[in-house]
């Protein structure tokens, strides 16, 4: 499932990387200056987006042209004027998926205004007449390019630069170049924003084993912490690698902040995925605006160990029920969320803080118990540390199916697989750790084999990586899930792998030679300490 | 330096005249490319592991392309290096072509000194070195400093007439903890075999002969197995738990026993001692401790929290701490006590790591979880008689070189300052 790599690409895995993103960013990133990442942010990504559209907009802007002016096409239409009212009619372009873009919001009227002091406010009227002509990027667009405190020179500069983006190769439009350039600066200002960064932005390598793990071939997907909607990105890229067609899975999320809900509105738009994000940015603990929804698959990285979400107001909901999750971490109220939106044969994949798999205080311990017996957990995964901006702290992956006995794979009722990943991938820079696509490809391919999917053959105990326990073998352990109780110790083969005849012999050798060299050496230093007259 | 009188026909040199100052220089961290090249390159971590010995890998490399874009040069085997930041003093001699880290100045010696010689003077001059560091977060000994060191040099016959007594007490050191590596493979092999995976039972089993015994020994073992609590083991052997005849007797809490004088106290043996030994950094106890806190050579200590690691002590006579086990039996001999907890470490360091606490521990029912198969008691007394001398070596072999340690500390400031003459060979 991943793209093609052009040669010398080294991070495969931090984004779609294809050599020029990195130069652009690093262009972008001087023009920021003493700009704040999280305000440069919106700025940076709110043109990509307008050249997004806009260069949609000209692309199916030629191609009706081209028909309606060809007289063998059915399109065909004589009259000039005629022909120019096809070409202005937002139908065309709507019914294709395309925005429609007025004059003033095209990327070429404001490329031929970048270096006019006026810049700011173009880009401004632009956003908003866009949001006119399409309800749907209502109150989406950023629209403060205007404000004094942005530089225009720079902010011209920056123009120039989003407007030279062009597209690498023929093959790939330019659509997909942007999509990808705006992933990589997600990423990017993740990175640069920090601890604060990770509230918008799940690594791109955790998204990607969540959904080999799952394969999310067609249904519905739902992800309540959706930050700038990675997963669903992710999750179409699954399908259309696989074969499938965009349409074959329906998107449902949901975001509390509403600046990143607006990342998250683009993001999808750049993509060409449709998406019901809800109207607005909201809480899915007080205003779970998919009530109704059971979905197929969740795949979902909420925020770690979150103190006040709110419970005092939710103790009497219909979603505890395993239990009343305490009120100074969300960690199980979160899960159990997750758990209510499940279809009957749904499956969820989440990134939660270590603490879930193993905590007893506040009826945690309980909550999880009830999970467990309940048999909706299928897998657990032990990630390395350092693999998010917002903690260094190690994180794991659980993996919840509300029908283990699903006929689409093995019967699998009441047992778990656990995998401990946390020697897995490497550090790309000095505090931030990637899984390669080997990682990825064994960690999901061991649940395969071990589910019973077709081809992934035969599933075996890894000690120190993979085991398959029972329930009755977790309750032993207090049902605390953490895989490294359950794995064992690694086998060290090396060692093994000398037979203990060959090994005594060459052990008995070297001590033989140690002890003639030991002897030489008593001679060589009694006899120097003698020179020195100390022995006597 | 030392105001001593110079000894007849040793001469007081700057150093800077005789060998060539170098800097050393960390390649950007930034670009991949300039790093894992072959290039062996020194950092402070390297020097704390290797001081004052011969140093032939290191920890990172650097690419030619990365020494290309740096201000590191590649430096010529028998360079001497001291690290000059940080942690000031460690020195190593350069076993090949090496580069190193800013934080070492390094002298490439001509041919009026010495390398090693050069080695034993900063060796014997540590405590003068450290005056020479100034700054208050990082101890900085600074390049002008550097310039400015003198030495007082013996002609270079004597130079290495001197090398050759040290160099030989640090050989022999070095020898020994080489071959008590052996030994304990050695150990560990055996043990293995008979105990763990049982290969001389199996090899009966199949009507074959077990290799490496003699007849009478391979007598000893069954030719089967039967099933005991679950497990298979070798008819009339016996499973119990590692705590069952072993004892696991934690140390005390030594800050409740303050030295009176130098005469009442003791080392106390930590974590850090365990790796270290006893250093100037080592706290010290009152002897008034319970007699059975008393640690001496030979014992075998356990760390239960932190990094979990076991060793037979052999740094002389100490007060255990908390968080230590000394493990001892009466019934078992040592060695069978050291390899089965050995055996367990692996799996008793993974269930620390998986504690969510800050420091990783094991608790009590898992040494009782651990289980530990016993051959009968007349099987007990043939193997003993061939594990016991490969344990009793290794103490015997880590005691021999703590003393050859010491007449080395003791002879080192007087050779090199010329107190003691020595004949030229």
């Amino acid at each position: 499932m991943a793209r093609k790599k052009s040669n010398g690409d080294k991070k495969s895995n931090s984004g779609a990387i294809i050599g020029f993103e990195a130069k652009l960013w690093e262009a972008a990133d001087k023009l920021r200056s003493n700009m704040d990442a999280a305000e440069y942010k919106h700025v940076v990504l709110g043109l990509i987006f307008l050249k997004y559209i806009s260069d949609s907009f000209e692309e199916r802007y030629t191609h009706i042209k081209r028909e309606v002016s060809n007289p063998k096409s059915e399109w065909y239409v004589a009259e000039p004027d005629q022909q120019y009212a096809v070409l202005e009619d937002p139908d065309e372009y709507l019914a294709e998926n395309v925005f429609w873009v007025p004059r003033v919001s095209r990327w070429s009227y404001l490329q031929a205004h970048a270096k006019s002091p006026k810049i700011g406010v173009l880009i401004d009227d632009a956003m908003v007449e866009i949001e006119k002509c399409n309800p749907i990027l209502k109150g989406v667009l950023p629209k403060d390019f205007g404000r004094a405190s942005l530089d225009k020179q720079r902010l011209g500069e920056l123009v120039d630069l989003v407007g030279g983006i062009t597209v690498g190769d023929k093959e790939s439009r330019s659509k997909d170049v942007l999509g990808r350039v705006y992933e990589y600066f997600l990423s990017q200002f993740a990175s640069a924003e920090g601890k604060k960064g990770g509230q918008f932005y799940t690594p791109r390598c955790v998204v990607r084993i969540l959904v080999a793990m799952l394969a999310p071939y067609h249904g519905r997907v739902y992800d309540p912490a959706c930050g700038s909607g990675g997963m669903f990105v992710q999750s179409e890229e699954f399908v259309e690698a696989h074969g499938g067609r965009k349409n074959d899975i329906s998107v449902y999320g949901q975001e509390s902040n509403s600046t990143t809900w607006r990342l998250a509105k683009m993001n999808l738009a750049i993509r060409g995925i449709e998406g019901n994000l809800g109207d607005h940015a909201a809480d899915s603990f007080a205003n779970d605006l998919h009530k109704d929804l059971k979905a197929d698959y969740i795949l979902v990285n909420p925020p770690f160990n979150m103190k006040d979400w709110g419970s005092e107001k939710l103790r009497q909901d219909v979603r505890w029920k395993y239990g009343i999750p305490p009120k100074n971490n969300a960690n199980f109220a979160w899960m159990q969320h997750f758990i209510h939106h499940l279809a009957p044969t749904g499956q969820a994949g989440v990134v939660l803080a270590n603490g879930s798999m193993s905590s007893n205080t506040s009826g945690e311990g309980d909550i999880r118990r009830n999970i467990v017996e309940d048999d909706l957990v299928d897998c657990m995964v032990a990630l390395p540390g350092q693999l998010f901006y917002s903690t260094q702290i190690p994180a794991c992956l659980w993996f919840l199916s509300r029908d283990k006995k699903n006929n689409r794979f093995r019967n699998r009722r009441r047992e778990i697989l656990f995998i401990d990943a946390r020697t897995m991938g490497v550090m790309v820079d000095r505090t931030h750790r990637e899984l390669t696509d080997e990682d990825i490809d064994r960690i999901a391919g061991t649940y395969h084999a071990w589910r019973g999917d077709d081809g992934a053959g035969e599933y075996e105990d890894v000690p120190g990586f993979c085991k398959s326990e029972t329930l009755e073998e977790v309750a032993k352990h207090g049902y605390v899930l953490t895989p490294g109780r359950y794995v064992g110790a690694e086998i060290v083969e090396d060692d093994d792998a000398e037979p203990f005849a060959e090994k005594m012999e060459r052990l008995t050798a070297e001590l033989r030679n140690q002890i003639l060299k030991s002897h030489e050496l008593e001679t060589i230093i009694e006899s120097n300490l003698g020179d020195l007259n100390y022995d006597k | 330096m030392p105001d001593l009188p110079t000894p007849q026909g040793w001469e007081w040199t700057a150093l800077s005249d005789i060998a060539q100052l170098e800097s050393g220089h960390t390649p950007s961290r930034k670009h991949p490319e300039y790093w894992d090249g072959d290039i062996p390159w020194i950092g402070l971590k390297d020097a704390i592991e290797h001081h004052g010995k011969v140093i032939f890998d290191t920890y990172q490399h650097v690419s030619d392309l990365g020494l290309a874009n740096s201000s590191a040069r590649l430096l010529p085997p028998d360079t001497v290096c001291l690290s000059r930041t940080a942690s000031v003093g460690y020195v190593v001699v350069m076993g090949r072509s090496m580069a190193t880290s800013q934080d070492f100045v390094n002298w490439v010696c001509g041919k009026k000194i010495n390398p090693h010689f050069l080695k034993y003077v900063l060796l014997a001059e540590n405590d003068a070195l450290l005056r020479f560091a100034s700054g208050t977060t990082h101890q900085t000994i600074y390049y002008p400093e550097a310039k400015a060191f003198h030495v007082c040099l013996p002609p270079l016959p004597q130079q290495k007439s001197i090398v050759h007594i040290l160099k030989a007490l640090d050989d022999k050191i070095e020898l020994n903890c080489r071959m008590n590596e052996t030994l304990e493979a050695i150990a560990q092999a055996i043990f293995t075999s008979w105990f763990v995976d049982f290969d001389p039972v199996r090899a009966k089993a199949e009507g074959r002969q077990p290799e490496g015994m003699d007849e009478e020994t391979a007598a000893l073992f069954p030719d089967g197995f039967e099933v005991v609590d679950g497990r298979e083991v070798p008819k009339g052997w016996t499973v119990e738990s590692l705590d069952c005849n072993i004892e696991f007797m934690n140390g005390l809490a030594c800050q409740k026993y303050p030295p009176i004088d130098e005469l009442d106290s003791l080392p106390v043996i930590k974590i850090r001692e365990l790796n270290n030994g006893i250093t100037s950094n080592t706290d010290k106890a009152s002897k008034s401790v319970p007699l059975k806190y008393l640690i001496k050579n030979g014992d075998i200590l356990f760390s239960w929290s932190g990094s979990l690691q076991i060793c037979i002590w052999s740094y002389g006579e100490g007060i255990l701490n908390q968080h230590l086990f000394k493990v001892s039996s009466e019934l078992y001999p040592k060695w069978f006590c050291y390899l089965w907890t050995h055996h367990f470490l692996e799996d008793f360091r993974s269930i620390a790591a998986d504690k969510a606490t800050t420091m990783g521990h094991i608790k009590r029912h898992n040494l009782r979880d651990a289980k530990i198969i016993v051959p009968p008691m007349e099987l007990f007394s043939e193997i003993d008689q061939i594990l016991s001398p490969l344990i009793e070596m290794q103490i015997n072999n880590a005691i021999h070189s703590r003393t050859l340690a010491e007449i080395r500390d003791q002879i080192l400031p007087k050779l090199i300052s010329g107190e003691i003459r020595v004949k030229v060979a």
